[in-house]
């Protein structure tokens, strides 16, 4: 992962180096309970601090203050320079899970071991404190139980990048976003424990490269004027400054291969 | 659970032409467990046994994340009352919209008729499995303002 950006890749089986290198940096700050750590960030999205933007309106805004997208954005970023605080040399990117292939949880990400230690990636002991009880147990998931529910498809995908109206490209892509919350089911059914799934990431980096495709036809500019200016609460950026996933230091890569340096032949 | 939605049928008022029509769902209590949706126009009432997501009957789908239980002190979770100068976010629970894109099943429902009736099927995640998980999920799913039928020419 070395050179200017980090690019994230497709979610990969359990073995790969990519995988394993992700789960050390997720390891790491799995095991951090200070706000560096995983259960504070996690406990950002819902709950105890509730700072999670989906399907709402605001008097801030005309247009329903669609910033689905751009808040989500800013969440995963916000992990990515977590991560890498404790990633000594090149650094580590979040894999995105392409659900429109991969029909079932990732192998990645329901494998007991990975790099041969327990996965931080399976699951994770929530450890919350809330006046109704506090929550400590692990993540559990159900996918598949909800009848009516079904992970998005290419075409859908397709349908939503061939949209090139913000606001109806926004909704389409939140309402697959919703579907496979409710499809994986489980703590990830419900906004309260969503984020403390570990698969909440790779699933949020598939709706933000959604994004960031459309991005790349559309113009990065191309959102509602009026949300640009607004603060993503709690982190010190507007919708404006997550525009370009590039000025954040990412982005969506099909693959990544390193090829190490070689000693030049002498031929003169 | 699954619920089963059957709206009055109605003649829209529609312009030929169009080219997308949406079906808007607003005003959505979100306080409740996470649900999806499959939305038929003109049909026999789908068999609850033997939903399929994947039904080429369906009109369209939505899904709805919802946040099940409140997790704060008492009043935690009641919308708190707009004040002057305020330019705090809105509530995590302000009531969502949903438009669902409705177009070729629109088109296929009015083709030999003039006359429309919406049936919404919602379930949860625990299906028939409902009864056995106790009763803090909270009913009934869809739990909405109403519905718009939208086309754009």
């Amino acid at each position: 992962m070395a050179g200017s950006m980090r690019y994230r890749l497709r979610v990969d089986l359990p073995d790969s180096q990519e995988m394993i290198d992700f789960a050390v940096a997720m390891r790491r700050i799995q095991g951090i309970s200070d706000n560096r750590g995983y259960n504070i960030i996690a406990g950002v999205h819902g709950a105890p601090f509730w700072y999670c933007w989906h399907h709402q309106f605001s008097r801030r805004s005309d247009n329903r203050a669609q910033l689905f997208l751009p808040w989500h954005r800013a969440y995963l970023y916000y992990l990515d320079l977590a991560l890498n605080d404790f990633v000594e040399e090149g650094g580590v990117a979040q894999p995105w899970w392409d659900w429109t292939a991969i029909r079932e949880v990732p192998e990645g990400y329901e494998a007991t071991d990975i790099g041969g230690e327990e996965s931080p990636l399976r699951r994770y002991r929530m450890n919350i404190d809330l006046p109704t009880g506090d929550i400590r147990r692990f993540t559990r998931r159900r996918p598949g139980q909800n009848p009516a529910a079904r992970l998005p498809t290419e075409t859908e995908v397709a349908t939503a990048l061939n949209d090139n109206d913000w606001s109806s490209f926004s909704d389409r892509v939140q309402n697959m976003h919703d579907h496979v919350h409710g499809w994986v089911g489980g703590d990830m059914g419900d906004t309260t424990t969503a984020a403390y799934d570990p698969v909440f990431y790779a699933h949020h980096a598939m709706v933000d490269r959604i994004w960031y495709l459309w991005q790349i036809r559309n113009g990065i500019n191309t959102i509602t004027g009026s949300l640009l200016d607004i603060v993503l609460d709690p982190f010190a950026m507007t919708v404006r400054d997550v525009l370009d996933t590039r000025a954040l230091g990412y982005e969506y890569a099909d693959t990544a291969e390193q090829i190490p340096p070689v000693d030049p032949v002498p031929v003169g | 659970m699954i619920e089963i939605y059957e709206y009055k049928a109605f003649k829209p008022k529609l312009r030929p032409g169009y080219v997308r029509a949406d079906l808007e769902i607003y005003g959505i209590d979100t306080f409740r467990q996470s649900y999806s949706g499959l939305i038929y126009f003109n049909t026999p009432r789908p068999d609850p046994k033997n939903l399929n997501p994947d039904d080429p009957a369906c009109a369209g789908q939505f899904a709805i994340f919802g946040h099940l239980e409140c997790t704060g002190d008492d009043g935690h979770c009641h919308m708190r009352a707009p004040q002057r100068f305020d330019t705090r976010r809105s509530s995590p629970l302000t009531p969502a919209f949903k438009r669902v894109e409705v177009t070729e099943g629109l088109r296929r429902a009015l083709d030999d008729t003039d006359e429309l009736a919406i049936t919404i099927v919602v379930a949860d995640e625990l299906g028939s499995k409902a009864a056995e998980e106790g009763s803090d999920y909270k009913t009934p799913l869809l739990k909405c303002k109403g519905l718009q039928l939208v086309t754009f020419a």
